[in-house]
């Protein structure tokens, strides 16, 4: 049985969810630290703008996306012009795709748990003699940590699962765009239904696993605090 | 024992429209100064710009040779010799209490750390807490622990926000103590914000009052207290605080005896053992005043003293009397609060030769 299964779309799904993970989590924590710390007008702008592909269908982001980066948009004359070249129909295509689909998930919890941690723990640390980096990696860090798993976590989780924005922007290129969620639709459309409950079991037992680990994770960390 | 002073040059000048702030003083650190007044009168603002965690954009700060503020050139936080600590104990959750109280030592900035880490650990008795984590402690002993992972970042100057306020009654005063024994070891200046009149009783060496983002007066705890332009000696509960040694215990009426400037107390015995320094706290509603010792007189405690300066109260009737204690230098201070019927029987004047009679006084440590 396992025989008939094509693994390329795993292994693209998980090196997709990988690098997105790792790119996410990079940029989301400056920008959770400054949503949570700035009295900035501008807050509740940006706060909106990264809600947004909670709410949003992912066809039409994924359509602005492939408009914004296709060869006529701003975006992919830019990377045109940098000799990039354009980025639908690529990985790195969807690996864009996936970095602004999955965003809310990522500065949500680290939203919280900076607010959660306050400022009272850094500015002890300052008056400890601790500098800026120091504070970021012996106090931040170990006091973000569940917030910080738990961003990892739904931002590997929720790219893995994404479905409408792939289609849009990645199309189904085997080896390239072609990820696990495409292929069951392709294997649906073309009545192979046991290759399609062989991937879609598997993403069932995944995301239920994912959800146990945060469950088992929050647990934890409150018998540790409290 | 040695004492040092040291400069602490503020100038802090912010006007806004909930905030005013406007202070250009030189203090002069020595034991322990306490930023005194009223909530809102800005003392916590000021301590928190003396570490850095506030700025106050324009402000001057300087302590000793070290400039920490001047203008927009700005010694960040970590970079000044300062321990502080906070209302609320603030332990790092993550951390365990020996961590806790590592921190500051690991990262310290002073070329040589005077103290160790078990110094401070037996004066702030800790050894029992090191294993633990701050869920696990009470409130009083958080306290204690914030208070030597601030000590051990070997300070040369320690801020503390009303480090007693959160703390019941009981845990207040059994970490007292700690205070003196701090200072006394450390000889570390420190300024500590308090509205608490009974911790400025305990614990002040210099009192700094504050009154809407202004310094209204400061200067030696007595002084402070027994100058009657000033709002403290218009309370209640106005007090002076002498300086005084044991003399002798009588243990048949459980009294002792001490020594103050202007004669002899004798107060309820404490087991002091005699030769030794304490302070004694006179409240100017226990004195009154006579222009003859009394022979025949229930009150016991005579002392000789000269009117300084007579002021208006608040109450019509009552006037608030400085009267001076002659003391080797000049004098040192009491208050006593009279009627004005009473000064005119005694036709009291700046001058006068007076008895300042006692009917109680306490010895505060």
């Amino acid at each position: 049985m396992l025989e008939n299964l094509d693994f390329a779309p795993i292994w693209l799904t998980l090196h997709l969810a990988v690098t997105s993970t790792i790119i996410l989590i990079v940029l989301s924590l400056p920008l959770a630290w400054w949503l949570a710390n700035t009295q900035s007008r501008c807050k509740p702008w940006i706060s909106a703008l990264v809600t947004l592909p909670l709410v949003l269908p992912p066809s039409v982001l994924g359509f602005y996306l492939l408009v914004l980066l296709g060869p006529q948009g701003w975006v992919g004359k830019a990377t045109d012009w940098l000799g990039i070249g354009t980025l639908p129909f690529t990985f790195s295509g969807l690996v864009v795709a996936s970095i602004i689909y999955s965003l809310p998930f990522a500065v949500q919890p680290l939203y919280n748990a900076i607010q959660n941690m306050g400022k009272r723990p850094l500015e002890v640390a300052a008056t400890l003699g601790a500098s800026f980096w120091d504070r970021f990696w012996t106090i931040v860090l170990p006091l973000i940590r569940p917030g910080l798993l738990t961003a990892i976590t739904l931002s590997f989780a929720h790219t893995m699962g994404e479905f409408g924005v792939v289609l849009m922007i990645g199309g189904n290129i085997p080896g390239e765009t072609k990820v696990i969620s495409v292929a069951i639709y392709e294997h649906v459309e073309s009545q192979a239904y046991t290759q399609a409950h062989m991937l879609a079991g598997g993403m069932l037992l995944f995301s239920f696993f994912v959800l146990l680990i945060l469950q088992w994770q929050d647990t934890g960390q409150r018998r540790m605090l409290n | 024992m040695e004492t040092h002073t040291h400069q602490l040059v503020l100038q802090l000048h912010r006007e806004t429209a909930a905030f005013h702030f406007d202070i250009d003083q030189t203090l002069t650190l020595q034991g322990i100064t306490f930023l005194f007044g009223p909530s809102g009168s800005g003392k916590t603002t000021l301590l928190r710009s003396i570490a850095g965690l506030d700025i106050l954009p324009g402000s001057h700060i300087q302590f000793n040779q070290e400039q920490w503020q001047h203008q927009r050139d700005i010694v960040p936080t970590h970079q000044r010799a300062i321990g502080y600590v906070f209302q609320e104990p603030s332990l790092f959750p993550h951390l365990t209490i020996q961590q806790n109280i590592e921190y500051g030592y690991c990262r310290h900035r002073a070329t040589n750390n005077k103290i160790t880490i078990q110094e401070v650990i037996d004066w702030l008795d800790l050894s029992a807490l090191l294993t633990r984590r701050s869920h696990e402690l009470s409130l009083g002993q958080k306290q204690r622990v914030a208070i030597a992972r601030a000590v051990l970042g070997s300070p040369q100057l320690l801020l503390m926000d009303e480090p007693l306020a959160s703390l019941d009654r009981q845990s207040k005063h059994d970490i007292m103590p700690y205070f003196e024994t701090l200072q006394r070891q450390l000889n570390l200046p420190i300024i500590y914000v308090s509205h608490a009149m009974e911790e400025v009783l305990n614990l002040a060496d210099q009192l700094v009052l504050m009154h809407q983002g202004q310094i209204t007066a400061s200067g030696p705890v007595n002084q402070i207290m027994t100058d009657p332009s000033l709002p403290l000696a218009q309370e209640e509960e106005a007090a002076a605080i002498l300086q005084g040694e044991i003399l002798q215990h009588d243990h048949h009426y459980a009294l002792t005896q001490v020594q103050v400037p202007g004669g002899h107390l004798t107060v309820a015995q404490r087991n002091i053992t005699p030769g030794n320094k304490i302070k004694i706290k006179l409240m100017a509603k226990d004195v009154s005043l006579a222009l003859e010792k009394p022979q025949h007189s229930s009150i016991s405690n005579a002392l000789l003293a000269e009117v300084i300066c007579l002021q208006d109260s608040t109450e019509p009737s009552l006037l608030i009397v400085q009267l001076g204690l002659k003391t080797l230098h000049g004098y040192e201070f009491i208050l006593a609060r009279i009627t004005k019927r009473s000064r005119d029987l005694l036709k009291l004047e700046p001058g006068s030769q007076v008895y300042a009679l006692v009917k109680s006084a306490s010895i505060i440590k």
